[in-house]
């Protein structure tokens, strides 16, 4: 009998040896990524169809220099560039929220790309001064599921979400996690005012929230029908409803944040001239044209047309107090107010 | 070695000048304080140490007074236990009923088994959402049928049904290979003696099994209350340990690293004490067997047989819930991430042009580590019990350090080590390999000590005082009698380090993206079709190889009998 045992334990090893010895070849075989010093390596929080679009226009563009790109959320991104800040290892950062680049200016370098004057003056002066350059826009919105909610009960903004009738059926995502729910925390805190007045009514709002762990759960949750309305942002809400999911898209009354998602060169890049090279690229018209019309990214060029479906940007009316620099500023505050508020609130 | 070794031959016990098993120890020791110890040290010391450089214990006070942590703190410890306790209760018996009552299908019952282990990124957990959510389709079948719905699966109850389910093959494998070591004679001796069979198994066969239930047990307990996945997708407001350090560490905005850290130490001392509970358990009661002969089937009556049939496909069926859920969502047409009624194989068109590298990367790294990791386990596993002492019992507790760091700290803190000279590993595939045998070492260690608790010194006694080299001994009697241990480990590190992502996400580059990392980016994307049908491959290349080897081995089982 123990030599059943003993042939098992060999089998066994002669299994994990082959598969080992497969991989190995096989891998090799399929040959390395080509390097050389035009080769652009890429650290992305964008879509997977983003991505897969943009590579072909990049070849094109810049023939022979390979773009590797790796994808991950905007958290293990920054953390992956800051742990790696003695021997960087990427080049660009392309397509994040850009509170996660203000928060870490030591990991970037600043570039102005050739084609800056093409980005419309609005996302300039929210990036200026600092080491990014404006992608995309995102604005700050509402969205409903519609077997759930009709039209004339749907919140049209910020104040509305108070209501008691939300309670429980209200989605949002921890700020001190996601830094999309945390720019809506500070676009609350501007639209109700940071008093004690306004403090209650996002209380309120609490109230009714159902606190999620990642901003990504949001949209989703919404659109599965686990929740009635959920605070979101405008290009993932698109993609739901693009898909023909049951979901409205609301623009808040009172005003949103219209926040540009960014680019920047990392530091110490090791392929710095492709890397340029690429920051470039991403700002082409016809590349935000491309992203624009199919996968309803809304460019920073004033003269690319919203995606389909989309109201045009000056459509969407703007919080007349929201100010990002300000809201990056106070953020340990505002979080530490919002964690109260959350431990005030029973389980 | 061997023969520097012969030349002093071992007489009497095992342990004599010019022990090989020296210097093995020494050589675990650096290892591991090399690739755990000194990545992480930066990480703890920075738990103690204050804005001005001194030394506080400021961190430790706010955590604990503070409510927001502490209930973090409650919260894994209550998943912790309901999820050991449940998941054992579901192990344990099943693991009898497989080995001892003739349930037929073993060699693909095997194989299914260990599915559940393999919970690719985040959409395993979701399927309970599909499933039991406020719109879920059970619930709403529930709710059509006029009866009432009772709560939701959001929060602790949710966790705790999708980890137990995801769990409980850990204390099926270490205790399927424990009683297939158990002398049946001693047994036989109890029912000749006129034991009623309950008295037997109370007596006998689960004081010999005790050693096994708690390695299973304690592997739940370590790895429910480490859970990232699980508690993200279905805790909703429910935060516990996992969470709360991820987002203290890992954080666009910049994190609160210190605080994280202390969080790490209190998961430490949590995990340190279990394990030091089960050691002073299994030292207290220790029971040996010559274990030269090994138990075969009972002949258990029809009706026996039928229940334990039911009962374990019954378990089996209901933990391959969110595996099937898997398989049937990739087959759904879907439009960006939103998923449409129908049947379609455009998912598995969409990933085509990843996914086959993707998989062979997987395969390659979870070989490789799986290979490191059972000859470390085997080495380290053999000194824990064969070479009890303050000096193992310093390993073993070293051993638990990388349990209660989470995938992506302990990453942060090998680029942090490894990415600068003199030893480079940043941008290598060494350093995938690196973490995966850091994190899933203990498994391998457990398995083989769960069964060596049961072997008797004596045999290897008879072979050395014979005059076997103490490496010819392990190598031809101890091995052998370990290898259900060591495949039941090899098992269990290979199908968690195959779905790892935590880790991965932070240290893969270039051309080397996993399965999971394809899946994970999926998910990303919002794209849960395209996710599902990664993971349904992802089950597959787990699943195929693993009947295989069973149908394989259980074939040459049979010649043998």
């Amino acid at each position: 009998m123990i030599k059943v045992n003993t042939c098992a334990a060999r089998r066994l090893l002669a299994a994990a040896l082959v598969m080992t010895l497969g991989g190995a070849v096989a891998v090799t075989g399929c040959g390395r990524s080509k390097g050389g010093r035009s080769a652009v390596v890429v650290y992305t929080a964008e879509k997977d169809e983003i991505i897969q679009a943009v590579r072909p226009l990049w070849s094109k563009a810049a023939p022979g220099a390979n773009m590797s790109a790796l994808v991950s959320g905007t958290n293990e991104v920054v953390q992956r560039i800051r742990s790696e800040q003695r021997r960087p290892l990427g080049d660009v950062l392309w397509g994040v929220g850009a509170e996660g680049i203000v928060a870490n200016p030591d990991l970037f370098e600043p570039y102005t790309p050739a084609q800056a004057k093409a980005i419309d003056p609005r996302w300039l002066a929210v990036a200026k001064g600092e080491p990014w350059i404006p992608n995309n826009v995102v604005p700050m919105v509402l969205m409903y599921n519609t077997k759930l909610v009709t039209a004339s009960e749907a919140p049209r903004g910020w104040r509305d979400l108070a209501d008691p009738r939300w309670k429980g059926k209200l989605a949002y995502a921890a700020p001190d996690k996601s830094g999309s729910a945390y720019t809506q925390l500070a676009t609350m805190v501007a639209v109700f005012g940071d008093n004690d007045a306004g403090w209650k009514t996002i209380e309120r709002i609490m109230r009714n929230a159902r606190i999620l762990q990642s901003s990504g759960y949001v949209p989703k949750g919404v659109a599965d029908g686990e929740y009635h309305v959920g605070i979101t942002y405008e290009n993932v809400a698109g993609l739901y409803l693009q898909g023909g999911a049951a979901v409205k898209i609301v623009y808040p009354v009172e005003g949103t944040a219209v926040i540009p998602d960014g680019n920047a060169l990392i530091r110490n890049a090791p392929h710095p001239e492709a890397a340029k090279r690429f920051l470039d690229f991403l700002i082409d018209k016809p590349v935000q044209e491309v992203l624009a019309r199919e996968l309803a990214v809304r460019s920073c060029r004033t003269d690319v047309a919203a995606p389909p479906g989309l109201p045009p940007i000056d459509e969407v009316k703007a919080a007349p107090n929201f100010d990002f620099r300000w809201s990056a500023e106070h953020r340990k505050a505002l979080i530490e107010k919002w964690q109260a508020i959350v431990l005030r609130l029973p389980q | 070695m061997a023969s520097h070794s012969a030349a002093a031959p071992a007489v009497g016990r095992p342990r004599v000048v010019g022990d090989p098993w020296q210097r093995a120890l020494v050589l675990s020791y650096i290892l591991l304080i090399f690739f755990f110890i000194y990545p992480l040290a930066q990480l703890f010391i920075s738990s103690v140490r204050a804005a001005d450089g001194g030394w506080t214990l400021t961190h430790f006070r706010e955590f604990f007074a503070l409510s927001y942590y502490r209930s973090a703190l409650y919260h894994s410890l209550y998943v912790g236990v309901m999820v050991t306790v449940l998941a054992t209760a579901l192990g344990v018996p099943l693991a009898a009923a497989v080995a001892r009552w003739g349930v037929p299908g073993k060699a693909l019952l095997r194989a299914l088994i260990v599915l559940p282990l393999v919970s690719p990124p985040f959409i395993g957990a979701y399927s309970w959402i599909l499933l039991l959510g406020r719109s879920g389709w059970i619930t709403q079948l529930v709710q059509h049928a006029g009866l009432p719905w009772a709560g939701t699966i959001y929060g602790s109850k949710g966790i705790i049904l999708a980890l137990t389910l995801n769990l409980y093959p850990f204390v099926f494998l270490v205790v399927s290979a424990s009683i297939t070591s158990i002398d049946p004679s001693l047994e036989d001796a109890a029912a000749n003696l006129g034991a009623t069979p309950w008295r037997t198994f109370r007596t006998v066969t689960a004081p010999l099994l005790m050693p096994a239930i708690l390695g299973g047990a304690l592997l739940v307990f370590l790895t429910a209350l480490a859970d990232f996945g699980s508690a993200v997708v279905i805790g909703e407001t429910y935060l516990v340990l996992p969470t709360l350090i991820y987002s203290l560490f890992i954080n666009e905005m910049g994190g609160e690293p210190a605080m994280a850290a202390t969080a790490s130490v209190v998961l430490l001392v949590c995990t340190t004490a279990v394990l030091l509970i089960e050691r002073w358990y299994i030292s207290r009661r220790s029971y040996v067997m010559s274990g030269l002969r090994r138990r075969g089937e009972r002949r258990a009556s029809p009706r026996a047989r039928a229940a334990a049939t039911a009962f374990t496909y019954g378990v089996v069926g209901v933990s391959l819930i969110p595996a099937a859920v898997v398989m049937l969502t990739s087959f759904f047409p879907s439009s960006g991430p939103v998923m449409h009624p129908g049947f379609s194989v455009g998912n598995y068109l969409m990933v085509f042009s990843t996914v086959p590298r993707a998989m062979l990367n997987s395969l390659f790294l979870s070989g490789a580590s799986t290979l490191l990791c059972v000859v470390l386990g085997v080495v380290i596993g053999y000194l824990l019990v064969r070479r009890p002492g303050r000096a193992t019992g310093g390993l073993d507790a070293l051993l638990m350090v990388p349990y209660a760091i989470p995938g992506t700290v302990l990453a942060v803190a090998l680029i942090r080590a490894f990415g600068v000279p003199p030893l480079l590993l940043t941008g290598t595939v060494a350093i995938l390999i690196t973490s995966y045998v850091v994190r899933r070492l203990p498994y391998a260690v457990r398995g083989v000590v769960a069964v060596l608790h049961n072997i008797e010194p004596a045999t290897e006694e008879a072979s050395l005082s014979l005059g076997a080299s103490p490496w010819r001994t392990f190598g031809r009697v101890t091995l052998p009698l370990m290898a259900p241990g060591i495949i039941s480990g090899a098992v269990m590190t290979w199908v968690q380090v195959i779905s790892e992502i935590s880790s991965t996400i932070l240290l893969y580059y270039g051309p080397w993206a996993t399965i999971s990392i394809v899946i994970y980016q999926q998910v990303l994307s919002n794209n849960y079709g395209t996710a599902a049908a990664a993971s349904s491959l992802l089950l597959l290349a787990v699943f195929v190889p693993l009947l295989a080897f069973n149908v394989w081995q259980g074939e040459k089982a049979a010649e043998l009998v």
